[in-house]
């Protein structure tokens, strides 16, 4: 851009502090740089937030992490002293092992109180926890009482942050709601979800105790809902929800029993991969899951999933139409997991857009697929296409390609029988083969794919 | 600068009222439509209060901070949000008018220059017309997300006055704000 006039010059403080406010704190932050009417403008923001995470390196040891911890905090406290602003609306503080910093702690949350905050977060979770193995963690720290009296918090993120239960009763505006590394009751999730009438969204993560999952209510707004490896007594999964539009879902496998409703329901995403064991009615369970959740337009879908959703009943595809239009599939683009995705083409006729996450999957040696197949020429089989890659697919992405043969035909397949394809976007895996294969390699056998016969005339293949 | 004479959709209030740009333009906008600029809105209930003359039919409301070309881009943008006083929707049309609605905001925004986009965020405070200012502001949020001060810079047209071992200052104060930006 050869324009050398101050764009900024006809705004006010005020309004360039607006626009300050919209950018997340980081952001915010490098603004000072930007010349000197810049300097303080972002010191009034309204959207905090202090993660430790950019100021401590966990692969130092443990006391120069505790430095820098402490530096940290120094910074965070500094920076609330000098605050000049009136009310705020996100309060985000990120911080490990917070047991030798109480006392900051609570000056940091009494400043967000004080000010009004809308939206208060809290994680004092430890980046080194696992999140995919079964240990829980205790909290090492409880919510101060002071933040119990501001009675209209609209959004709240609590991890590994101990409080109890009958003071949160008296939160009763909360719009949001995100628990992590916590202990919680089931009791106490049905008293929150009847405490809170303007609900829309709970998360639930790694978290443990609770007897099964119930997400249920008389009036009940909820419109989103993610349950990421919670440990659960017994593997139940009940929700009533009839304004829910997001569902999320990773653990092991469970009997799930869903209620929706076809007018608000827009997206899944179903996460199996911890699940290490498979069993005989797996592959129907999975479909009634599907059924269950029959109005997503966006799904998502990992490689458990692939591979045992056709073993059930159903090994073609589902008994209806579903509608989804975008798929994100979570592969490794193994030929037990053909199957599975033949059966979620079939099941999409109005699928716009494929999105193809490869990366390392479990791969179950047990597997035995449910028709003979040859799965070398599975892609490339003239006599099978699908409708949706022939009429309806726009858009394919690969993220995290490394040239595998299997790699190779299965986009293959999309530019050869793709009449309507618009783009094909591949980014190539950045990580070393096991057989000398590496970025650049990667690239060169992407590059072949642009001398494929295309269906499609307007088709742009793009490779980063 | 083009006069928004597409015809009114039949909704249970077709009243329109007059908005005069600085550039002396007028427009014809329908209420339900202009209510979302508040500063209008409440131009219009002050005015209801002290003028008998029929609603909004003489009146034509000044608005002197704003340019016509930005006036039209904010009304068409706020035609496309829910109105309030439609008749509801059935699921159906609810889904087009929502993908009708993103391919436009797509389209307006590859389309915009910065200077542009800062007039409608200058515009759209203003006129306090909050879903307006949301998006904008989220527009820019977005395209300078983890772009470098450079970059940030010659896009706005801003001009570095710091000294070189200021400015060096203060990127080291605030070093962790500076990992992992785009160098462009």
């Amino acid at each position: 851009m050869a324009d050398n006039m101050d764009m900024f010059r006809k705004l006010s403080e005020h309004l360039i502090l607006i626009i300050i406010s919209f950018l997340p704190f980081k952001e915010a932050v490098r603004t000072s740089v930007l010349s000197k009417r810049w300097r303080y403008i972002w010191h009034g923001t309204w959207n905090i937030e202090f993660d430790e995470r950019a100021f401590v390196d966990f692969r130092e040891s443990q006391e120069m992490q505790a430095s820098q911890r402490r530096g940290f905090i120094d910074f965070a406290l500094q920076w609330i002293q000098n605050y000049q602003g009136r009310d705020i609306d996100k309060f985000q503080l990120t911080l490990s092992k917070p047991e030798n910093f109480n006392g900051d702690i609570q000056r940091c949350i009494s400043f967000a109180i004080t000010h009004n905050v809308k939206g208060l977060g809290l994680d004092f979770s430890d980046p080194t926890w696992a999140e995919d193995n079964l240990d829980n963690h205790a909290a090492l720290l409880d919510l101060p009482l002071n933040v119990f009296g501001h009675v209209f918090l609209e959004s709240i993120k609590l991890f590994s942050c101990n409080f109890r239960n009958s003071d949160f009763m008296n939160f009763r505006a909360l719009k949001q709601v995100s628990f992590g590394w916590l202990e919680l009751s089931l009791s106490f999730l049905k008293a929150l979800l009847k405490n809170c009438p303007l609900l829309e969204s709970l998360s639930l993560k790694k978290c443990w105790n609770l007897d099964h999952l119930e997400i249920s209510g008389q009036n009940l707004r909820l419109k989103s809902f993610v349950a990421d490896n919670c440990s659960l007594i017994s593997d139940e999964i009940v929700i009533d929800a009839p304004y829910l539009r997001f569902f999320k879902y990773s653990g092991k496998m469970a009997h799930f029993e869903i209620e929706i409703h076809r007018s608000h329901m827009e997206e899944a995403d179903l996460d199996f991969g911890i699940q290490f064991e498979h069993y005989d009615g797996i592959g129907t369970d999975l479909y009634n899951l599907l059924n269950q959740l029959y109005p997503v337009k966006v799904l998502t879908v990992c490689s458990f999933m692939l591979q045992f959703l056709p073993l059930g009943d159903e090994p073609v595809r589902m008994g209806f139409d579903m509608r989804i239009k975008h798929l994100t599939l979570k592969t490794s683009v193994h030929p037990f997991e053909f199957i599975g995705i033949r059966f979620l083409l079939n099941s999409s006729p109005h699928l716009e857009t494929l999105t193809l996450d490869i990366g390392p999957r479990r791969i179950f040696g047990g597997y035995r697929p449910p028709v003979r197949v040859n799965f070398n020429r599975f892609w490339l089989e003239r006599s099978i296409k699908y409708k949706c890659v022939q009429e309806s697919l726009k858009v394919v992405e690969a993220k995290g390609f490394k040239g595998t043969m299997h790699e190779l035909s299965l986009l293959a397949h999309m530019i050869i029988y793709g009449r309507v394809l618009e783009r094909m976007d591949v980014t190539v895996s950045k990580e070393e083969g096991d057989n000398g294969g590496n970025e650049n390699r990667y690239r060169e056998i992407a590059n072949a794919m642009l001398e494929f016969p295309r269906a499609s005339p307007i088709l742009q293949i793009s490779i980063k | 600068m083009s006069n928004t004479s597409e015809n009114p959709k039949p909704s249970s209030s077709s009243a329109k009222m007059t908005l005069k740009t600085s550039d002396n333009e007028l427009f014809e906008v329908e209420e339900a439509v202009a209510m979302k600029f508040c500063t209008v809105k409440q131009y219009f209930e002050d005015e209801k209060d002290s003028d008998v003359a029929a609603r909004g039919s003489t009146t034509v409301i000044p608005l002197p901070n704003v340019h016509s070309a930005v006036l039209a881009t904010l009304i068409s943008y706020g035609k496309k949000l829910p109105q309030s006083n439609a008749v509801a929707d059935n699921h159906e049309e609810e889904e087009t008018k929502k993908k009708e609605r993103k391919k436009y905001e797509q389209g307006l925004l590859k389309n915009l220059m910065p200077g542009e986009l800062l007039d409608l965020i200058s515009a759209a405070n203003y006129l306090d017309f909050k879903e307006g200012l949301e998006f904008f502001n989220q527009a820019l949020a977005d395209h300078i997300q983890n772009k470098s001060v450079e970059y940030v810079r010659k896009f706005f047209g801003i001009k570095n006055d710091y000294e070189p071992h200021e400015e060096e200052k203060y990127r080291e104060e605030y070093a962790w704000a500076f990992e992992g930006v785009d160098e462009d």
